[in-house]
């Protein structure tokens, strides 16, 4: 990829994070934001002769967070609640020179909007608990057991379905529990004594932690290489529970 | 991609704070960019984040100007720019000049309140 096309890239996946962030506006402003943004983009980057990669990320940056452009945007959730919300309060509209549906508006607005489901700050650490008690089930239990899969399963739902995190963090975060749970538990099958059980679910994959049979070596090896998946993973999610927790925070408090 | 978390340039701010100061004010201060004239997107939201107080992601500005439009206090117009696509000017409407003028007339009072009330004169 050159740098045009990596650039490119960059503003498409921010104003895609934006859409996402405001889809519980109404169609007409939503398109108006995003096309008024897009055009800040375009001239923060006119205005720079060959802008980098670096130039880019600094124009996104300045222009912010998109989930904290859609909280203060008042922007409801994208949510099946039955009741329209109406818009944040951070509209208020002077009195004398006010519209009908104006002040309508004003007096039924909430003091606070409620933060969308999976926004909420309760949400990082749920993703993060149920990869936890998945792993924690697995390495007490010695087997991968339907209980365990599940809770993966619903950690990465969690991590993929709630925008508060970013396209990269996703990235990361479900390379880290896709590949770093299957590094060992296929470390523990292919280690399990008798051989050739890769395929066995049942097959104790934590012996791997102690293999009976072998030479010290392999051993070392495997240790070595669980142990640095294990803090790779743990990293990983203290990482993206902080991003999180983080984002929620922010979000709440331009809610509140 | 480094999310800004609401990170603040100056320290002695309370952000928190500020989000609630904002909300009432900002979109006076926009209408108030706009009352020598016309201007748009990227001008206003350089003017309104140069010292970082009344905006800190230029990216808010936008969802603010978009219901300043709906609400009939400005109105845009698309201008061939010395370089580039047209852009989008915004102008203050008649409705948003006298939004801006009753708005001044509350703000004068209201801040001279708070000033003394933190001052503790009686």
């Amino acid at each position: 990829m050159n740098t045009a096309d990596r650039r490119i890239a960059e503003v498409e996946r921010y104003i895609h994070e934006l859409a996402i962030a405001l889809s519980g506006l109404p169609a007409d402003e939503r398109e108006d934001v995003i096309a008024s943004i897009r055009e800040h983009i375009d001239d923060s980057l006119l205005a720079i002769a060959d802008p980098t990669p670096a130039d880019v990320q600094r124009v996104l940056e300045g222009l912010g967070d998109p989930l904290a452009i859609a909280a203060d945007a008042g922007a409801p959730a994208p949510s099946p609640g039955p009741t329209h919300r109406p818009s944040a309060p951070s509209a208020p509209l002077p009195g004398g020179a006010s519209s009908p549906a104006r002040t309508a508006g004003s007096t039924t607005a909430p003091a606070a909007a409620q933060a969308p489901l999976l926004e909420q700050e309760w949400v990082p650490m749920a993703m993060v608990g149920s990869f936890a008690l998945a792993g924690a089930l697995v390495w007490l239990g010695g087997r991968l057991g339907v209980v365990a899969l599940t809770l993966w399963l619903v950690g990465l739902v969690i991590l993929f379905a709630a925008p508060l995190w970013r396209t990269t963090e996703k990235v990361v975060g479900g390379l880290a529990f896709v590949i770093g749970p299957s590094v060992i538990v296929g470390l523990g099958l292919g280690y399990a004594p008798g051989g050739g059980v890769l395929y066995e679910f049942g097959s104790r994959p934590f012996e791997l932690m102690m293999p009976r049979g072998f030479a010290p070596w392999p051993r070392l090896v495997e240790f070595g290489t669980s142990a640095f998946v294990v803090v790779a993973v743990v990293a990983a999610g203290a990482w993206l529970l902080a991003r999180g927790s983080a984002r929620a925070r922010e979000a709440a408090r331009r809610r509140g | 991609m480094v999310p800004s978390d609401g990170g603040f340039p100056h320290g002695t701010l309370d952000s928190r704070l500020l989000t609630n100061l904002r909300r009432g004010a900002l979109e006076y201060c926009v209408l108030a960019l706009l009352r020598h004239g016309e201007s748009y997107g990227l001008d206003i939201a350089h003017a309104l984040s140069a010292d970082g107080v009344l905006i800190t992601s230029e990216g808010t500005l936008y969802p603010l100007l978009s219901r300043l439009r709906k609400s009939g206090l400005v109105a845009t117009s698309w201008r061939e720019s010395a370089a580039g696509p047209p852009r989008r000017y915004y102008k203050l409407t008649a409705e948003g000049m006298a939004a801006l003028a009753a708005f001044e007339r509350t703000w004068e009072p209201f801040r001279n309140a708070v000033d003394r009330a933190l001052k503790g004169a009686r």
